[in-house]
């Protein structure tokens, strides 16, 4: 059956939205003057999705101030440090650091021997691979367990 | 009813986007007074302002959509190749988007369309006059609710709420608990927030999870703001 054309109707507006629409204006809750903070959209957009693994593992391995420190911790974080070879690798460490900075006089020493001692000890004796290695291992093993739970096992 | 169609979507190119792969459908819970209304309206407000300014220029060749406005300093923020920019939109530039949004509740500053009950969002959804915008429901456990998914209108408003996608429709729902809600709509969201409000600070924090993506991610943003587009003790009419 063909349905028969009806011009009138053919024409009329799109959606009654605009009809239905209204606009009032906003509320007055008296804190003109304060500053504008970020809005959510733009909280939304900085903060990147971020797994559990990723988010502790960034936790687990420290940034340093230094591009110096960063290049000799990194690697030392993830390898194995043996226990008679801490102390020296230590100091040769933070030596290291003061020939670097010393003709800036700026030097903020404590913290260099504290930055320096807290990487080698997360690599001390492997502990820094093992430490990551539990957590891969306990993330797969949640995912395994999630899986069983969803197929009913 | 082909023909009126034909006319209908013919002259929706005003806000003509991408379709939709999927459905864009969120779920806010939090307890009373957790920040899960201000969230759906600060979700839908800022979305509104950032259609407000987009930019074209043909002669610089420059088309961009804003990272970030700020309605009350009316700066801007643009990323154009590659830099950040700010710009101040004249005082006497009125800004206005075409977005269609639909709420039951009432908003303040910005264009919508007030849907007095359930039965209106569904008369409204099947008429297809709620589509291409964002479709606001708070206390959904009202209409959506669990116990009473097998009523005639539970059982329209889930036929229709696998529709979605094709209605090009945002939608968020706003319930303290997701059990309280039919399973049905439980299933369909893709993106889950959590809210948590400080009573101290006004920040509320969210605990977004995508579907798709693993893991939560977690932030926090100041209400304030957004106060001024909805009152908060506004009763949700069945």
């Amino acid at each position: 059956m063909v349905e028969e054309f009806n011009e009138e109707e053919f024409n009329q507006p799109m959606s009654t939205y605009e009809d239905l629409q209204s606009t009032e204006p906003e509320r007055d809750i008296g804190d003109e003057d304060a500053e504008m903070p970020k809005s959510l959209a733009e909280m939304e957009e900085e903060t990147g999705q971020k797994t559990d693994i990723q988010a502790i593992l960034r936790i687990l391995t420290p940034k340093f101030p230094s591009k110096e420190l960063n290049d000799v911790l990194q690697p030392a974080m993830v390898s194995r440090i043996f226990a008679d070879n801490l102390l020296d690798k230590m100091k040769l460490l933070v030596l290291r650091q003061l020939q670097i900075n010393a003709p800036t006089d700026e030097i903020d020493l404590i913290g260099v021997i504290s930055m320096v001692q807290d990487g080698l000890s997360i690599g001390f004796e492997g502990r820094g691979i093992v430490d990551r290695l539990e957590i891969a291992g306990a993330s797969r093993e949640e995912e395994v367990e999630k899986l069983s739970r969803e197929l009913g096992f | 009813m082909v023909a009126e169609n034909i006319v209908r979507h013919s002259q929706d190119t005003r806000v003509a986007t991408k379709p939709f792969t999927e459905a864009k459908v969120t779920i806010l819970e939090g307890e009373q007074g957790g920040g899960k209304s201000i969230t759906g309206v600060a979700k839908v407000v800022d979305a509104y302002h950032l259609d407000c300014v987009r930019v074209f220029c043909e002669k610089h060749n420059i088309i961009c959509v804003p990272k970030g406005y700020s309605p009350k300093t009316r700066v801007a923020r643009i990323r154009h190749q590659g830099k950040l920019k700010l710009f101040k939109i004249p005082e006497n530039y009125k800004l206005h988007s075409p977005m269609r949004i639909f709420c039951n509740f009432h908003l303040f500053g910005i264009p919508f369309v007030y849907c007095q009950s359930f039965n209106h969002i569904l008369k409204w959804l099947k008429d297809d006059i709620i589509r291409d915008g964002w479709l606001l429901i708070d206390e959904y456990y009202i209409g959506g609710n669990a116990r009473e998914s097998m009523s005639a209108l539970g059982r329209e408003l889930e036929k229709q709420s696998f529709q979605y996608r094709k209605m090009q429709l945002q939608v968020v729902y706003m319930t303290p608990m997701a059990r309280l809600i039919d399973w049905t709509a439980r299933m369909i969201p893709t993106e889950r927030i959590e809210c948590e409000f400080d009573s101290k600070t006004g920040k509320v924090t969210l605990r977004i999870k995508k579907k798709g993506n693993k893991g939560t991610r977690e932030i926090s943003y100041d209400s304030k703001p957004y106060r001024r587009y909805y009152w908060t003790n506004e009763r949700i009419n069945a």
